[in-house]
């Protein structure tokens, strides 16, 4: 062993040796002569190699089925941080400005004219009839009445601060989406997932490996008739029978699953529950298929016993539905 | 109506690009490519199987929050790797202070003189026949798992990205935050420890 190869590597160099890492300073030949001729250091290396196969051989357990469900579970509940949203601030700060701008133009427009002639108009309708000054005095202030309530879309289902709030405390997923987010940012895919599903374009959103199914012409009905039917009998009551866009998401996150689920199976259920009143029947494809049923409050108990009949148990915490309106989100998960 | 787009087809700077503008789908389809390699390199410092699963959440939750400050200088499993492997760091740090603390020494020795100490040890030890090879795979591998359970995580995430998923030293760096030194220091000084531990077992 000449002088410059008896010198000992050091553990660092030897160990970055073994995974071909040893760096351009160093001259590898010499290193490789030094471990042929030193034991010790030969013994080292094949140590470290063995415990490096050893390792390779170290199962990792697999991934839990129901991990996927859940990651997904999380992020539906979260919004996201990429930066088309960032442009959201000064863009939404800039549109707030140019609509105040543009109303309070349009507000002096129609002061304008109507002071112009104010004094004529008094002479005239005080002549014409002794109320009609109040009218004029009042019209300044709504400028640019809404229609009325009975005759637009109808409101979200009736609900206090309290019980948002309550609803906030209860799903921590959406609690910590919130904590996270400014609060100038737009409604969190969490709240209106199912729904920016059923709005937005199939083809722009849904992977190959989930599967909407289309509604039942009962369903579909059910819809279509929904605004109309709601606005004219009550615009403040949700209308839930008439399966009407949920503005209140309750997730049922029971333990609910079905032993020897396949796609095929989710989907012929899928299909039953949209009849039973589902609203939305997603089913999403792979190894271990999840069917998602999301549907008004009301229709809950009749899509339970559907459940039942086809085997899938539900648990007693979740019989009976949460009070108030709104939609039920049920994940069933297929057991492996 | 069966569904389009999206899924085996879509090239992964497809799916990053429409994740990057917001599209959850999008990202879904990331976590389904990387969920599998995600979940080994937290399972091999988490070594847990529940705990594993709630680091796993948060790593793509993450990620999914933090998309955009990614900045594709490194490749997107490399940030992967960086959240989970931080992540569940600070998972197994806040479940055990007493990790912690060993964590913390261990990267003190990493310059000093102990180090040297345990150098030669390992070398004087290691040049007889090392009791190590001449183990049974199956028992070496049952000690392996015990002595792996008794690092401190910061080693156990090295000898993962290492000698598991078989990163290059500076991608190591970068999933670490480290320097390519520490890298190549702490990598030597886990190896020497899980040689040791496992003799130790052994002996």
């Amino acid at each position: 062993m000449s002088a410059e190869t008896s010198r000992h590597p050091s553990l660092d160099e030897l160990s970055a040796w073994v995974d071909g890492e040893i760096g351009d300073g160093f001259d590898r030949q010499v290193l490789a002569e030094h471990v042929a001729a030193c034991a010790s250091c030969a013994s080292l290396v094949e140590d470290f190699r063995a415990l490096a196969r050893a390792q390779e051989a170290d199962p990792v357990p697999p991934v839990p089925f129901h991990l996927p469900g859940r990651v997904l579970d999380r992020l539906a509940g979260a919004r996201s941080g990429s930066r088309p949203r960032r442009f959201l601030l000064p863009l939404s700060v800039a549109a707030t400005l140019l609509v105040g701008v543009v109303a309070v133009w349009l507000y002096r427009q129609q002061q304008a004219p109507a002071e112009g002639t104010a004094a004529l108009d008094t002479l005239e309708t005080r002549q014409a009839s002794p109320q009609a000054p109040q009218e004029q005095e009042a019209a300044p202030l709504a400028p640019a009445p809404a229609p009325a309530p009975a005759t637009a879309i109808p409101p979200a289902p009736a609900e206090t601060g309290k019980e948002r709030q309550k609803e906030k405390s209860e799903k921590k997923v959406a609690k910590d989406a919130a904590r996270s987010e400014p609060a100038f940012a737009p409604a969190p895919p969490q709240a209106s997932s199912v729904m920016a599903r059923q709005t937005s374009s199939v083809s722009e959103t849904t992977p190959t490996r989930w599967m909407r199914l289309p509604p039942t012409p009962l369903a579909k009905a059910r819809r279509d008739e929904a605004p109309s039917a709601a606005g004219a009998a009550a615009p403040a009551a949700p209308s839930e029978e008439a399966g009407a866009p949920c503005a209140v998401r309750d997730l049922l996150r029971p333990p609910l699953g079905w032993q020897g689920m396949d796609a095929e199976k989710a989907e012929a259920l899928a299909e039953r529950a949209r009849s039973a009143g589902a609203s939305d029947a997603i089913v999403a494809r792979g190894p271990l298929p999840r069917l998602t049923l999301v549907l008004p409050v009301g229709a809950w108990p009749a899509v339970q016993d559907l459940l039942a009949e086809s085997g899938i148990p539900i648990p007693d915490a979740v019989r009976a539905a949460p009070e108030g309106g709104g939609c039920l989100e049920v994940p069933i998960d297929a057991q492996p | 109506m069966d569904v389009p787009a999206l899924g085996k087809d879509d090239d992964e700077a497809g799916l990053l690009a429409r994740a990057r503008a917001g599209d959850r789908v999008a990202f879904e389809g990331l976590v389904e490519r990387h969920l599998s390699q995600v979940w080994g390199v937290v399972w091999r410092i988490v070594r847990h199987t529940q705990d594993a699963e709630d680091v796993v959440q948060d790593t793509f939750l993450t990620a999914w929050r933090s998309l955009g400050d990614f900045r594709e200088e490194a490749a997107l499993s490399t940030w992967l790797h960086r959240i989970a492997v931080t992540r569940a760091l600070h998972h197994v740090e806040r479940a055990s202070e007493r990790m912690r603390r060993a964590s913390r020494s261990i990267d003190d020795e990493e310059t000093g003189p102990a180090a040297l100490i345990a150098l030669e040890g390992g070398r004087s030890r290691a040049a007889a026949e090392s009791p190590l090879r001449q183990l049974e795979s199956k028992e070496l591998l049952a000690r392996l798992q015990q002595c792996l359970d008794k690092l401190p995580p910061a080693w156990r995430a090295v000898l993962a990205l290492r000698d598991v998923d078989a990163l290059a030293y500076d991608e190591i760096a970068r999933v670490l935050e480290v320097a390519l030194g520490t890298v190549r220091s702490r990598l030597a000084r886990a190896r020497l420890a899980l040689k040791e531990c496992v003799e130790g077992a052994a002996s």
